[in-house]
């Protein structure tokens, strides 16, 4: 047992060594500006697999690069620790600024307050913190709203009454959960409109493929699908396929390259665009103007973006997040 | 998930929220000690350590509080809670009534000067994640009742507008368009997202009761209403209104 434990610490040691190197010879390169920069921006999100978070980070490098900013996108991969961890070392190397898609709501407050204490300013895109007054911006998308309108959508197609589904995304995460909320305000006034089944599907298309298989062994006869997100979306589509089902509606939110193909297919109804792109440049742009001014322009500290509702009559305007009509 | 807290060797530990009151916390008070204490003087000593400590707690003014509190503590607390019914009756209705637009004339604007120049001159946009939203007026004559939907809506006809006008009845009223046409109403003033959507749901509600209050109407009467307009580009198809007042026009 004692062995096993000294083994395990060992691996552990081992593999915080490791991790501590990889993020630290990254966030070293923060020092290696030349003069033409002025000066360097941190830009934290969760997972670069996903492509929501792809287009968040690389948005916001281009945007930071074009401001005359060296960039650097590092990923905490949901972890508080790592994204503790990152951020102590990004304010130890004297970064001038901070965007971050934080690890978690509260868990993030004391990372922020610390950067923000280190005169390091911290610009919070696509999450919030529960306290004001300590990132000097929170840019998130209004969930809400792209929520309600993708259930008065999903509603729309399969009526008032009639048996439906909900995967949720990651429950975890607050956004997540204030879609579902949003979702239920607007399902909830039909009482004709039954959820028969409800499940986590953690925001991952494999684990919603997985929960559907389950539910559609129980309730072969749903009308409906609602999901949290674009890939549990996809995920509810390739069990419903599998089972050689086609007149059950799904939607989601979230808006990928992945899910407007489905939109333009026919498999997936509706979903909302989550302004990705833009979120993050304003971001930027905003971090930009405090560090050039000491105000970031806006008179709010806490901004939301629209969610854009797409169906088969807007689906080509998307592309990588970002909405192109002109 | 318990939380626990250590003092000296006796350990307080949170089992359960019940349903999140203070009232429904359960304390387990237990004593830390060597294997080999006897049994009668261990239970002795666990039961004196937990009344010195809980004597200790009380009067060194040690508060527990529940994961909510402490969650609201650190957050600084919840904005105080804004009443719905008062707003609207009190701030709203009398601000819609002194900006109110003649549909057509709002129309007019969007088709002449363009929706974002309408919007700017006649409209409110709390930023780009809200639709514009148009205080209107218009009278017209009741061409059709639907309330085949719970979205129930009241299509009138004759109002010299050239569009379409649809007023919202219910008992669902979909979107936020009486929160976000009032301007001295923000975001920034809510907690969340979703403390913001429930203070609009509660506005909606209230708007059932006015046209509850107006009472039954027929197909044929002629009405007036002033009510919010919420549209993302202006080119809606049929203009979709929030009423805040309802009349009947010439007695009918």
């Amino acid at each position: 047992m004692k062995r096993k434990t000294l083994q395990l610490i060992k691996q552990s040691t081992a593999l915080a060594s490791m991790s501590a190197m990889v993020f630290l010879t990254g966030v070293s390169t923060l020092h290696a500006q030349d003069n033409s920069v002025q000066g360097n921006i941190a830009i934290l999100v969760n997972s670069l697999d996903n492509p929501y978070y792809a287009a968040e980070a690389n948005a916001a490098k281009a945007q930071a690069e074009e401001l005359g900013y060296e960039a650097r996108v590092f990923s905490h991969s949901e972890d508080v620790n790592r994204q503790r961890e990152l951020i102590n070392s990004i304010v130890a190397q004297g970064a001038n600024g901070i965007v971050l898609d934080n690890a978690d709501s509260s868990a993030s407050v004391a990372a922020v307050r610390y950067a923000t204490e280190h005169n390091v300013p911290v610009v919070l895109i696509n999450r919030e913190i529960p306290e004001d007054g300590i990132a000097i911006a929170q840019l998130t998308h209004n969930n809400v709203q792209a929520a309600s309108q993708v259930a008065e959508a999903f509603i729309e197609k399969v009526g008032e009454s009639g048996k439906y589904v909900e995967l949720t995304c990651n429950l975890a995460d607050n956004n997540c959960v204030t879609r579902s909320t949003a979702y239920h305000r607007v399902l909830d006034q039909y009482p004709d409109l039954e959820m028969v089944a409800r499940q986590d599907a953690g925001g991952e298309l494999l684990r919603a493929k997985q929960a559907m298989d389950s539910i559609l062994q129980e309730h072969s006869d749903i009308t409906g699908v609602i999901a949290g997100n674009g890939p549990v979306a996809l995920g509810a589509i390739a069990s419903l396929e599998a089972a050689g089902i086609t007149d059950v509606t799904v939607v989601g939110i979230d808006g990928s390259n992945d899910e407007r193909d489905a939109v333009l297919d026919g498999r997936l109804y509706a979903t909302a665009m989550l302004q990705a792109q833009e979120l993050a440049r304003q971001g930027v742009n905003q971090l930009h103007q405090y560090l050039e001014t000491g105000e970031t322009g806006e008179s709010e500290e806490r901004q939301l973006f629209r969610g854009v509702l797409i169906t088969e009559d807007n689906a080509d305007y998307v592309n990588d997040f970002e909405y192109q009509s002109n | 998930m318990p939380i626990t807290s250590t003092t000296s060797n006796i350990r307080v530990t949170k089992l359960s929220g019940g349903s999140g009151g203070f009232h429904h916390f359960h304390y387990i008070i237990g004593v830390i000690r060597g294997a080999d204490m006897n049994n009668t003087s261990c239970i002795a000593r666990t039961f004196g350590l937990a009344i010195l400590t809980s004597t200790t707690l009380i009067l060194s003014g040690f508060t527990i509080v529940s994961s909510e509190e402490l969650i609201e503590i650190k957050t600084g607390g919840t904005p105080p809670s804004i009443d719905a019914s008062s707003l609207l009756y009190d701030d709203i209705i009398p601000w819609a009534s002194s900006s109110t637009r003649n549909v057509g004339e709002v129309l007019s604007a969007i088709e002449n000067q363009g929706f974002e120049t309408t919007c700017e001159e006649y409209g409110i946009q709390k930023g780009q994640a809200f639709p514009c939203t148009f205080w209107i007026q218009t009278s017209g004559v009741i061409d059709n009742i639907d309330t085949s939907s719970r979205v129930g809506k009241i299509t009138l006809s004759d109002t010299g507008s050239g569009s379409e006008v649809v007023i919202l009845s219910g008992p669902v009223i979909p979107g936020t368009a009486l929160r976000d046409g009032y301007p001295d109403i923000v975001y920034n003033d809510f907690s969340n997202q979703d403390a913001f959507a429930s203070f609009s749901d509660d506005l909606n509600n209230e708007v059932i009761s006015i046209i509850e209050n107006f009472g039954e109407v027929t197909p044929g009467d002629r009405i007036s209403v002033v009510g919010a307009y919420a549209t993302w580009t202006g080119m809606d198809s049929t203009i979709q209104v929030v009423p805040v007042s309802l009349e009947r026009v010439g007695g009918e």
